[in-house]
């Protein structure tokens, strides 16, 4: 027979004690000075973070691990954005998790493939200059003028603006 | 005589209402105007100008004292001087501008006297360049830009949105100008500011604007409108735009909610079923959390929904957080026996308006 133990019902205290409440961390994503930022909220309404690092000409964030590349070379970071490793310069492609949906630009609509062979659409204005992984299902599409956000929801692709950091 | 003019002014207000009628004036003529009425689909960055008209139709005077008009896109091109007493059989004319910038649907309410009628229209591609007005001679002396109006795209601001806002003006504007729009949050409740509140163009709450000479609205580095946060947490937005010697000002309103839950998921641990909820809570009173498992078989687990008072978690939490009235709640559950036979779970969160439950999360 199942048995759920109800420690959570005995009192806040205990739940609390045992998970937790905090600010949710929508992903991480490079801003246009090209540093490495927190994002932090939920898709409608963000805000940027302090920079973890500057310099990062590329960014990937698994919602697990994140990768960035600089000059220097490629770094692997966690969910905190604490510096795991330095990464070799060439190969080693399998450090980066295998994803299980990729976006593309295609013509003028942003294209969501997933594992299942299914697949999304979203008609976006303007030029695409990079798309880059910033959580799971959540990706920072590069504009010259702005950054969009798009999400991966069940059946659509949502998309808003990335607040610019305060300068 | 007080007591007279008081009893005087009571009848006036009373008598005015259903006494006026309101009819559009189209090539000339007069059609009565129900609960809507339909301007018709305009070009995007164009406008059309009807004309409306109050008559009395009783047979005695009566007094025309309020007109107000409310919603994106439509203005006022002229307006009468209120209050005013129309005799009997005369009226008083008006004029509506609708202006659309985007291809989509648009609603104003309108309402003369207390009465309220539902103005339509929507925005259309257009099919020549937008018309421009013909260029005057600059005054070296009085040329100023003109007063800016504010105006937000959205009838009914919610917290979490992203939401336009653009400058327009009355008329187009005589001279090349400059401007800045800031926006200031007073939260409704004693908490601290929602640094989510900002434009995301500047990442602050203060964006630059530029005024072309012959334009009848703003452009934000060559945008029409510009995105604004409204935050997750309720209050008022105050909008300022300052464009030469123009100092206007805009409220918006932030409401009170339920919690919304932007995303759920629930997963095994070595610890037993981990539940992640992330939303926001415009009124951060979040109080009472049930959560149901669920088998494999869609029946509920014993021992039901497990009821958790999380009000002074969630109050010291919005006390300290410096992110306005986001949270992402994890909750671990224990189990003994064989959790892979939990199949599912339903999260539901109160606050002080009400609940909002998440979907049957699948325990992956």
């Amino acid at each position: 027979m199942l048995r759920v133990l109800l420690l959570w019902a005995v009192g806040a205290g205990v739940l609390f004690g045992q998970s937790g409440l905090g600010p949710p961390l929508a992903g991480y994503a490079r801003d246009s000075a090209g540093c490495l930022r927190p994002i932090f909220g939920v898709f409608g309404n963000l805000v940027a973070g302090e920079a973890l690092a500057c310099g990062v000409v590329a960014a990937d964030f698994s919602g697990r691990v994140g990768l960035a590349r600089t000059a220097e070379g490629r770094f692997a970071f966690d969910a905190a954005g604490r510096l795991l490793r330095r990464l070799p310069r060439a190969g080693r492609e399998s450090a980066r998790p295998p994803a299980r949906s990729a976006l593309t630009f295609e013509g003028e609509d942003l294209v969501l493939r997933r594992e299942d062979t299914s697949e999304l659409r979203l008609r976006v204005e303007g030029e695409v200059s990079a798309i880059e992984r910033m959580n799971q299902d959540w990706f920072l599409v590069h504009q010259p003028s702005r950054r969009l956000v798009v999400r991966a929801a069940e059946d659509q692709l949502e998309v808003c603006v990335l607040p610019e950091p305060a300068r | 005589m007080i007591r007279r003019a008081l009893l005087m002014i009571l009848a006036a207000c009373c008598l005015s209402r259903a006494e006026m009628r309101l009819f559009v004036v189209q090539e000339g003529t007069e059609q009565p105007v129900g609960e809507s009425f339909q301007l018709g689909a305009v070009p995007t960055g164009g406008h059309l100008d009807t004309t409306f008209r109050v008559r009395n139709l009783t047979p005695a005077a009566a007094w025309f004292q309020s007109l107000t008009l409310a919603g994106a896109g439509f203005s006022f091109a002229v307006l009468p001087r209120l209050p005013v007493v129309v005799g009997s059989g005369e009226a008083v004319d008006f004029t509506v501008r609708f202006a659309p910038l985007d291809l989509v649907a648009y609603s104003a309410y309108l309402s003369v006297n207390g009465v309220t009628t539902v103005l339509r229209g929507s925005g259309r591609k257009p099919d020549t360049p937008p018309p421009t007005d013909p260029p005057k001679p600059p005054d070296p002396v009085q040329a100023e830009p003109p007063k800016p109006q504010i105006v937000l795209e959205s009838t009914g601001l919610r917290g979490g949105q992203q939401a336009p806002v653009s400058i327009r003006f009355a008329s187009a504007s005589e001279i090349d100008a400059a401007g800045e729009l800031t926006i200031e949050f007073k939260p409704a409740g004693p908490g601290k500011d929602d640094p989510g509140v900002l434009f995301p163009a500047t990442g602050t709450r203060r964006i630059g604007f530029s005024v072309a000479k012959g334009a009848a609205a703003a452009s934000f580095s060559g945008r029409a409108s510009t995105e604004f946060q409204t935050g997750t947490t309720a209050g008022s937005i105050i909008f300022t735009a300052k464009l030469g010697p123009h100092r206007e000002q805009f409220t918006a309103t932030v409401p009170e909610g339920y919690v919304v839950i932007d995303s759920a998921r629930a997963a095994r641990s070595s610890s037993g079923v981990e539940v992640e909820v992330t939303g926001f809570d415009t009124s951060r009173s979040v109080s009472w959390l049930f959560f149901t498992f669920y088998d494999l078989a869609g029946g509920v687990v014993a021992p039901g929904a497990i009821q958790v008072d999380a009000a002074a978690a969630f109050r010291q939490y919005f006390e300290s957080t410096e992110l306005g009235s986001v949270f992402k709640l994890r909750a671990v559950f224990p189990v003994t026996g064989d959790a892979a036979r939990i199949g599912f779970v339903e999260a539901l969160l109160n606050n002080s308006l009400g609940s909002t439950q998440t979907r049957r999360l699948s325990i992956q």
